[in-house]
């Protein structure tokens, strides 16, 4: 519906000045596999399509540089153009229920496994307690231990701990890797494999935190449905039927201990339920020792119903409770991590660079035409105020053919006008064979941090090892942040200029450079 | 003695065609290609046979993957002797240099180097490094301008780059390449290295002499063709009257089957001769052995025109004397004998159906026997003929290294079938051999096959248009 097209939005969001820019993992999914999608497209048909989202974008957002906020519009006109269902977030969604539903289940099967009564022995506790108890203590404790340990720390421990134990494995695997892909593929498909992987290395430099959260609160949340299951189990147990507990051991322990550590482990709810009533007695805990030889006849009724008060509570308090704070908890890291994403890296900075594209020179006569007369005035400022991509200095390398065969001028507006990018803010470089070969000799320093890096290079040729290597050497001195681009020019059709370059080229640079895993690294046509 | 085994290595930079230059020169087309780089990882030998002898090898190689280093090292040891193999030595271990190491191989076992580019593209700092790096190897080397579309425009410049650091230059292109543009190749590789003089001396003319041997055989496979399917025919003995229409289609069925296996087993010999395992031509299938073949329309879509064909019998008449109409009975040929008045009636009599006629005959113990065949039509071994000559064409000139595997001859090249385009008098000639075919007279044969096989010889050197 062009009709539309043509008003710069009043969105519902944006009038009274606040803009949407809430992000959800599922959103986030979206985004992914929508910029995943994108990857078969036209590079012409994007520009189109991201440049009339940006004119219906309001100014103020487009101007700005809330990329949350822009690229949510952004997500939403994608998602209202194809609504396509979000597949993966629906089957993690749908595997984590049936996890739940397993994990009640299993703690409902082990609670009673335990609990079972025969009629001729009371039942022994003791298992029930150390599995349920004092086991989920532990573990709770730990994972307590883990998240309340400054974030540095916790970093290092991981670190250290994954090092030892991670590292050789991780080493023998890529080797094994490396072999697998040398052998059996073909080429394409050892080359898309290696894609593969480097976007998932890239993914999880962006988006490692949230993951984590997540999975963390998928976790917890499974033992909070154990715990459920189990807690349940003993209610109805002792609902619907009469049950003896007692406990037995073969260690040489009397029952003075084994108060003393009941005692010790009721201290959470004592001073609610005392004694005898939120945990047993000493009489009762004498009371209802198994010894074998005796039997249980000596054993009184009243102390062997003593103890279930204990176990259910002890399953609420270390186990249902520390979960379910867990789960609060770590709900909240996932919004603060989802929140402290700025989609600074390549594919976003792509869109958003797309949308905020002067239109003119890239769209059609005609798309030209009729965006002048709905609101030409619009356009002139647009143009004007647009706000370059990269305040900081922007370093361009030009490969020496390329670099030889054109006119400095004439580069230098290219390269600012495919990035939004400040003339004056540019400097060029040759990147020479030699420098190819040493990239330590490049002008690149941590006085370089936030500038833009520029590469550009002949399309028709494909990435080499050392193409790889040198965007390695470069990421090595600079932030993991800083943006690298790729340019690359077409072939030459009749003597002088540089073309377009075509889309298979485009196509095998995007993925050897994905290959990189460098969220921060992308290939674009110089046009 | 014979003189040592030529033995090349293809070298370049990644997906300008390396494999495919190696695919045609040795005329294998189980060469790994593949528009995506990086499909080729470790050197791979190939070796060029003529019967069980190897005549030469050529060594397929990854493309260069660190050209800049490596040239920053050959500088920087230019002086040493044995620089390639201390390169490999140097470099073998690290991955990044795998493919690099790999290339070099075979240079360091003193194989000459064929280096290819991409003839279509422009020049840049990364060949110029690459040639540099070859010129410093000290080895032997020709380059090969492989151009992957049909851009000149960089063809000079290529040229001029070239003229500083190698010893000869030569465009071919992988795709397109006939034999007489890879013995043009061979050619000129002996001048690059006296070494390599006799062996490819050899060589060329053990390929050159296989290659006749190849033409001999087509044309002995095209012979047996026509002799078999000139002759065949199919019957069937049936009891009773009544069944005799039942079991007519079977029967058709059972004919065309066996014509199309002749065919096929012709063909595949061919295919074989010029060393094709995956290619597949075909022709549209159905039409020599599918009744509408024989309609006045398909008649004119292969192969000859009734009045072309008309003119070929008065020839043969003319050359064999007024015996014809005898020798070739039946009506069809009746109307060669009345040459000129002939020519309008042609088209009319000439009603392929009724050609391959199935002929029923009373047997005295009892039943009937029904035959399918010969096909007795003037035109039909004209047909066969067409197919075979096209099929060899296409057999022979399909470069290796193309990867369109699938060929489909439409219609519309059979319009021009090589017979149509020979003069009346050799059409009368071939008319003469297949009448002498289909009455087996095999001394006459033994005559008119040399000259026969002249009219084919040609046939099988004109190109084909593609
Ligand atoms: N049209 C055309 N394509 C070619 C020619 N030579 C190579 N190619 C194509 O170029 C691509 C790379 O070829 P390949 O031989 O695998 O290159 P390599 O990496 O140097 O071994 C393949 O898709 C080939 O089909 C040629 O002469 N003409
Ligand atoms: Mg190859």
């Amino acid at each position: 519906m062009p009709e539309e097209n043509k008003q710069p939005a009043p969105d519902s969001r944006s009038r009274n000045g606040q803009h949407d820019e809430t992000w959800t993992l599922k959103d986030l999914i979206s985004f992914e596999a929508a910029v995943a999608k994108d990857g078969n497209e036209s590079w012409e048909k994007l520009e189109k399509r991201d440049n009339a989202i940006g004119q219906e974008a309001p100014r103020d957002l487009l101007n700005g540089s809330r990329n949350r906020a822009l690229l949510k519009f952004w997500l939403n006109r994608i998602k209202d153009e194809d609504s396509h269902e979000n597949v993966i977030f629906d089957a993690y969604r749908l595997a984590s229920k049936l996890l739940f539903a397993m994990a009640i289940f299993a703690g409902g099967s082990i609670a009673l496994e335990l609990l079972q009564y025969l009629g001729a022995k009371p039942i022994n506790v003791s298992a029930f307690f150390g599995l349920l108890i004092l086991l989920q203590a532990t573990l709770t404790l730990t994972t307590f231990g883990l998240l309340a340990l400054p974030s540095s720390k916790a970093k290092h421990l991981r670190l250290s701990l994954g090092f030892q134990i991670l590292k050789p494995v991780a080493l023998s695997l890529a080797g094994m890797l490396a072999n697998v892909t040398t052998k059996g593929l073909r080429g394409d498909q050892r080359e898309s494999l290696l894609s593969l992987l480097g976007k998932t290395r890239s993914s999880l430099f962006l988006y490692g935190s949230v993951l984590r959260w997540k999975l963390f609160q998928t976790l917890q949340g499974t033992a909070v449905a154990f715990n459920l299951g189990a807690l349940a189990a003993i209610l109805l147990v002792i609902a619907f039927s009469d049950k003896a507990f007692g406990w037995q051991t073969t260690l040489d322990l009397n029952s003075d201990a084994i108060h003393s550590l009941i005692r010790f482990v009721a201290i959470p709810w004592s001073w609610l339920w005392g004694e005898g009533l939120g945990y047993p007695s000493h009489a009762d805990i004498e009371g209802s020792r198994i010894v074998l030889k005796d039997g249980i006849q000596g054993l009184s009724s009243e102390h062997l119903v003593s103890w279930w008060p204990f176990l259910s509570l002890g399953i609420f308090v270390y186990g249902l409770l520390p979960r379910s704070v867990f789960v609060l908890w770590t709900h909240i890291r996932l919004r603060a991590s989802l929140k402290k994403l700025d989609f600074s890296h390549g594919s976003a900075q792509r869109i958003i660079e797309r949308m905020k594209r002067p239109s003119v020179g890239f769209n059609s006569e005609k798309v030209q035409h009729e965006k002048h007369e709905s609101d030409d005035g619009a356009v002139g400022t647009q143009m004007a105020s647009l706000a370059p991509q990269s305040e900081g200095t922007t370093l361009a390398f030009v490969n020496e053919s390329i670099w030889q065969q054109t006119d400095e001028g004439q580069l230098a507006q290219k390269i600012t006008e495919s990035l939004n990018l400040q003339l004056e803010n540019l400097k060029l470089f040759q990147l020479t064979l030699e420098k190819i070969a040493q990239p330590n000799e490049l002008p690149i320093g941590s006085e370089n941090e936030n500038a833009l890096l520029v590469l550009v290079f002949e399309s028709w040729m494909p990435p080499l090892e050392e193409t790889k290597r040198l965007l390695r050497e470069l990421r090595s001195r600079l932030k993991r942040e800083t943006p690298i681009r790729i340019l690359l020019t077409g072939k030459p059709a009749s003597g002088s200029s540089f073309q377009k370059p075509v889309s298979t080229e485009l196509e095998m640079w995007s993925l050897t450079i994905s290959q990189l895993g460098d969220p921060y690294c992308l290939v674009d046509p110089l046009v | 003695m014979k003189p040592p085994v030529p033995t090349f290595a293809i070298i370049g930079h990644p997906n300008e065609g390396k494999s495919s230059v190696v695919a045609t020169l040795a005329e294998d087309d189980g060469v790994r290609i593949s528009p995506v780089p990086g499909e080729t990882t470790q050197l791979e030998r190939f070796d060029l046979k003529v019967g069980k002898e190897r005549i030469m090898e050529f060594v397929d190689t990854p493309g260069f993957q660190n050209p800049s280093r490596t040239l920053a090292w050959f500088r920087a040891n230019a002086e040493a002797d044995d620089l390639v193999a201390n390169y490999i030595q140097e470099h073998q271990k690290l991955t990044e240099h795998r493919h690099d190491c790999e290339l070099m191989r075979p240079v360091a076992d003193g194989a000459g180097i064929l280096y290819v580019v991409d003839g279509s593209r422009p020049i840049t700092s990364a060949d110029q490094a690459e040639m540099e790096i070859l010129r410093l190897t000290g080895k032997p080397r020709m380059a090969i301008i492989n151009s992957k579309d049909d851009d000149t425009q960089f063809i000079d410049a290529w040229k001029a780059a070239f003229r500083k650091s190698f010893n000869a230059i030569r465009i071919f292109n992988a795709c397109g390449a006939s034999f007489v543009d890879r013995i043009d190749l061979l050619d000129a590789l002996k001048s690059v290295d006296q070494d390599w003089s006799p062996g490819l001396e050899h060589a060329v003319s053990a390929l050159r002499k296989d290659w006749k041997r190849r033409e001999e055989r087509v044309f002995e496979v095209i012979v047996d063709l026509l002799e078999q399917a000139l002759n065949f025919n199919k019957s069937k003995l049936v009891s009773r009257e009544s069944d005799l229409e039942m079991a007519k289609p079977d029967l058709e069925a059972n004919y065309r089957k066996g014509l199309e296996a002749i065919e096929s087993r012709a063909w595949a010999e061919i295919r074989r001769q010029y060393r094709h395992k995956q290619l597949s031509i075909s022709l549209p299938d159905t039409s020599i052995l599918n009744e509408d073949l024989f309609s006045d329309k398909t008649w004119q879509a292969f192969g000859l025109t009734g009045k072309q064909l008309t003119l070929a019998a008065s020839a043969a008449g003319a050359g064999l004397g007024v015996g014809l109409d005898v020798a070739a009975g039946g009506i069809a040929f009746g109307i060669f004998t009345a040459a000129g008045a002939a020519v309008g009636a042609g088209a009319a009599i000439l009603k392929g159906k009724d050609l391959a006629k199935l002929k029923v005959r009373h047997i005295p113990v009892g039943g009937f026997k029904m035959q399918i065949g010969p096909n007795k039509n003037p035109q039909f071994p004209f047909i066969l003929l067409d197919r075979a000559i096209l099929y060899a064409q296409h057999a022979s000139n399909w470069a290796h290294a193309r990867q369109n595997r699938e060929i489909s001859i439409s219609d519309t090249s059979l319009k021009e079938g090589s017979s149509s385009s020979w003069t009346a008098r050799q059409r009368g000639f071939c008319m003469t051999v297949f009448e002498a075919i289909r009455k087996r007279r095999f001394e006459k044969l033994d005559k008119l096959y040399p000259d026969f096989k002249d009219i084919l010889a040609q046939e099988l050197k004109l190109r084909h248009q593609d």
